[in-house]
């Protein structure tokens, strides 16, 4: 055998290992992509669960409010649904969108009931909802921290994934989709209730 | 054998097991291309192999010819592609093979009380053992099994088949859980990880075999022509063949590496529950089950991992099933259960000497450390050192009460990323003199965000009057959380973690300990080479005169001479004095030896010890200067 079969044997070899490298790259970071959606959905069903515990304390103090509640509570339905679409496949950015869509609505509900919660004192100042409240902000501090995990990890993926040359190889190996970050409205901003000045 | 002689035997296995495999790999190569070669010679060359087949010429033309020589390379490089193929995929990491089992990761927060009550265990076996508390997946499948797996104990994971949490007592999921973390405990981990990559490369053979054998077969429809089609039969089934003949050495080895640490599994776990019933009601359960709805090729891969065989089904004869298994016969493991559970009176000891340990001194002391002495607490330094690696009854009760006394707020911060740095950074500031704190707040507040700031503040509070043993908890709690951040947070936690340190200009090696526990699940695998002691001269030197900085002035110099004395060595003056410099250092203590660390760790408690006994701080420091040396110890009360 010649010393060119052998540097032919020696470079498909390199090649096969570096085609070896991108496919388990491309995987590795796709799993961190959904292991990062994972971590935000927890914190999302977390949200979702307490905020039907929020209308229900609130019911009682703002009966002539009930629209402003059936928002809150059909907003929180459907950005539940959403959630449940994503997580089966977190590296679909149609889903993402979605679910950014409906968190973006029922951040809107849940800025204008802030906003009548406002104007009952008695409401604020119960034990209850102050216990909520303190609960909701800290979960909104755990969503958008795994948020911003989630966002890094889909921007190493898709970078790798266009790069060249694993670009060539991504669909083939079955990286089809570009991943989609996950982009909120500023939810420090919905939490806050507008200051009111005399 | 104690815990430093089973990690250097784990060790040696790792070394075996690289060996026996490249028998095993130059074997397959050699009648691969010996066939091929063959066979081409027959085709093309008849005239040679017609009449003196069998002569030594004609082996000799066979061996020199082209076709050997390239089969041999193409045959060669196929065996490490697949290896490389497989320890690229594992990555380091036991999450990615959670993955690769279809694993669904247990969420700590999560309330179902199955998962709830699979999350307790594991938490509470891996803080008696002292080891951080590692992710859980649920891997889909009715039949019994559990798995460990990861590249060292800050990156393990822990996978519990369905079957197990639907069907098992909870004594019997605690006792297979100890059987996994004693696989944690000596190193077993890290090698199974080593031989799922290596036996990938032996299996390609036959699954490329496989592939020709069904590309020719799914052709035949097509409208390939036949000739093409038969050859690439024939060239299949002869690939299989030799693949399932690498295959088997394959196994071989992989079942005589791994089947005799089950027993020791199943050993120290009855010694740490201190409950035969629960790993032996396990595997009667297991008996119980036809477990042939685990098997498929990519189980098979991982079969060494799991608590209990996978293929008991298969139809080959019982003694070549029994060369075969990964582990150890059921009736067999339950026997010996049996046995410790006729002793009447079960204690620890009883436990070690059926199973053939017997944590002794390492020093070579003949004492055996006496058990009242063990219950009041491991106030001797010999005594901690021997618990290493053999958690007992009453660290599984040290564990279960202190989760039950912390409180269930403070222990939701591990929960999740965001929580658990702010927890982190909680506790080194509550290490920092209070003229410091609004400093390290006010740092945190402009580097991290307000957020960030108000839930450290909230935590100060809570976690100011808490003990050595519980920030140790929450700090290997913490990990697996921590793990989360994306490499961004991660380099952004380190950056602020370091300058919180810094804040008072002082470096305390226990801040520094806290940091370095915090960041290693987040630190890249290396491979090093294990060290000699007198190799490490000046890393010891550093940590020790650290530690004497910690005692009183006219103290220091008693400090370092007693640690010389344990040593048996001269300490120099460490020239600089910097966190990345003594982050080096320890990096090459932690690949010291497995047989010198028990001397090193001597050095160190007599160096913190001083004259007086431990206080909280000084148990504290030293667990987790252990934990960083890759041997925790146990949970134990001051």
């Amino acid at each position: 055998m010649g010393t060119s079969g052998l540097i032919t044997l020696a470079v498909i070899v390199a090649a096969i290992f570096f085609i070896i490298y991108l496919y388990n790259k491309l995987v590795q970071l796709k799993n961190r992509v959904e292991n990062g959606f994972s971590q935000i959905e927890v914190q999302l069903k977390r949200r979702y669960d307490l905020i039907p515990n929020l209308i229900e304390t609130a019911k009682a103090y703002l009966k002539h409010e009930s629209e402003t509640l059936e928002a809150v509570v059909n907003a929180r339905n459907a950005a539940s649904n959403e959630l449940s679409a994503a997580s089966n496949n977190p590296s679909d950015g149609s889903h993402i969108n979605a679910l950014a869509g409906a968190e973006k609505i029922l951040g809107q509900a849940m800025g204008k009931f802030n906003l009548v919660v406002e104007a009952y004192p008695d409401l604020k100042a119960s034990a209850n909802m102050q216990q909520l409240s303190e609960e909701l902000a800290s979960t909104e501090n755990r969503i958008s921290f795994a948020r911003q995990a989630f966002n890094d990890d889909v921007m190493h993926y898709n970078i790798f994934r266009e790069s060249f040359p694993a670009n060539i190889f991504a669909s083939l190996f079955g990286h089809t989709q570009k991943a989609m970050p996950l982009e909120f409205e500023d939810s420090a901003e919905i939490a806050v209730p507008p200051k009111v000045s005399f | 054998m104690n815990f430093f002689e089973h990690q250097n035997a784990a060790q040696r296995r790792s070394l075996q097991l690289v060996l026996l495999f490249a028998v095993a790999v130059l074997s397959v190569v050699f009648f691969t291309s010996l066939v091929i070669a063959g066979i081409v010679q027959y085709f093309f060359n008849s005239s040679i192999v017609s009449t003196e087949a069998y002569s030594p010429q004609s082996w000799h033309s066979l061996f020199s010819s082209p076709a050997f020589m390239w089969s041999a390379l193409i045959c060669f490089s196929v065996i490490l592609l697949g290896s490389l193929f497989k320890s690229l995929q594992l990555g380091g990491n036991g999450i990615a093979v959670a993955m690769a089992m279809k694993g669904k990761h247990i969420h700590p927060a999560n309330k179902e009380p199955q998962y709830q009550q699979l999350l307790n265990t594991v938490a509470e076996m891996a803080i008696a053992s002292g080891n951080p508390v590692p992710k859980v997946f649920v891997v889909p499948g009715g039949a019994i099994n559990a798995f460990a797996a990861g590249y060292n104990r800050h990156q393990t994971v822990i996978g519990v088949s369905e079957g197990a949490i639907t069907q098992l007592t909870r004594d019997e999921l605690q006792g297979v859980i100890a059987h996994e973390f004693s696989h944690i405990n000596f190193g077993d981990v890290k090698v199974n990880m080593r031989l799922v990559a290596l036996l990938h490369g032996i299996l390609m053979i036959g699954l490329i075999g496989r592939m020709l054998l069904w590309g020719g077969h799914s052709s035949t429809s097509s409208t390939r022509s036949g000739k093409r089609d038969s050859s690439a039969l024939g060239v299949g089934i002869a690939l299989i063949v030799i693949g399932y003949v690498g295959t088997f050495f394959g196994n071989l080895i992989k079942s005589a590496v791994s089947r005799q640490r089950e027993f020791l599994a199943d050993a120290s776990a009855v010694q740490f529950t201190r409950n035969p019933d629960g790993i032996a009601g396990a595997l009667k359960k297991i008996a119980g089950i036809t477990p042939s709805r685990q098997r498929s090729t990519q189980t098979e891969t991982y079969s060494h991992f799991y608590f209990s065989n996978l293929n008991t089904q298969s139809l080959a004869p019982s003694f070549i099933r029994g060369l075969l298994s990964t582990h150890p016969p059921l009736d067999e493991r339950i026997k010996r259960l049996g046995k410790w559970h006729s002793t009447e009176s079960m204690t620890a000891q009883s436990a070690q000497e059926a199973s053939g340990f017997t944590p002794n001194n390492t020093a070579g002391s003949t004492e055996k450390p006496d058990a009242s002495e063990q219950v009041m607490g491991f106030s001797s330094g010999a005594n901690i050192i021997n618990s290493i690696g053999h958690p007992q009854p009453i660290n599984l009760n040290i564990a279960k009460s202190q989760l039950n006394t912390l409180s269930s707020d403070l222990q939701s911060y591990t929960h999740d990323a965001f929580s658990a740095r702010a927890l982190i950074y909680a506790i080194i500031i509550n290490e920092t003199p209070k003229q410091h704190q609004a400093t390290q707040l006010q740092y945190i507040a402009t580097n991290e965000n307000t957020k960030t700031r108000a839930t450290v503040a909230n935590l100060l509070p809570l976690i100011h009057g808490l003990n050595g043993a519980d920030i140790y908890s929450l700090i290997t709690l913490s990990e697996r959380a921590l793990q989360d951040q994306s490499t961004e947070q991660a380099e952004h936690f380190k950056k602020v973690s370091r300058e919180l340190i810094k804040a008072d200009k002082k470096l305390s090696l226990l801040e520094w300990c806290i940091y370095r526990i915090a960041i290693s699940p987040l630190r890249q695998r290396k491979s090093r080479k294990s060290i000699q002691l007198s190799e490490a001269k000046a890393s010891v030197s550093m940590l020790i005169y650290y530690i004497a900085a910690y005692s009183e002035k006219d103290q220091q110099q008693k400090v370092i001479t007693d640690a010389e004395k344990q040593l048996g060595m001269q300490c120099d003056h460490p020239k600089s004095v910097s966190i990345s410099e003594l982050d080096k250092e320890l990096d090459q203590l932690t690949s010291l030896r497995p047989l010198e660390k028990p001397l090193l760790l001597k050095a160190v408690l007599a160096a913190i010890k001083g004259d007086g006994k431990l206080t909280d701080d000084e148990l504290t420091l030293i667990r987790m200067i252990a934990l960083i040396l890759d041997c925790p110890i146990p949970s134990m009360v001051q």
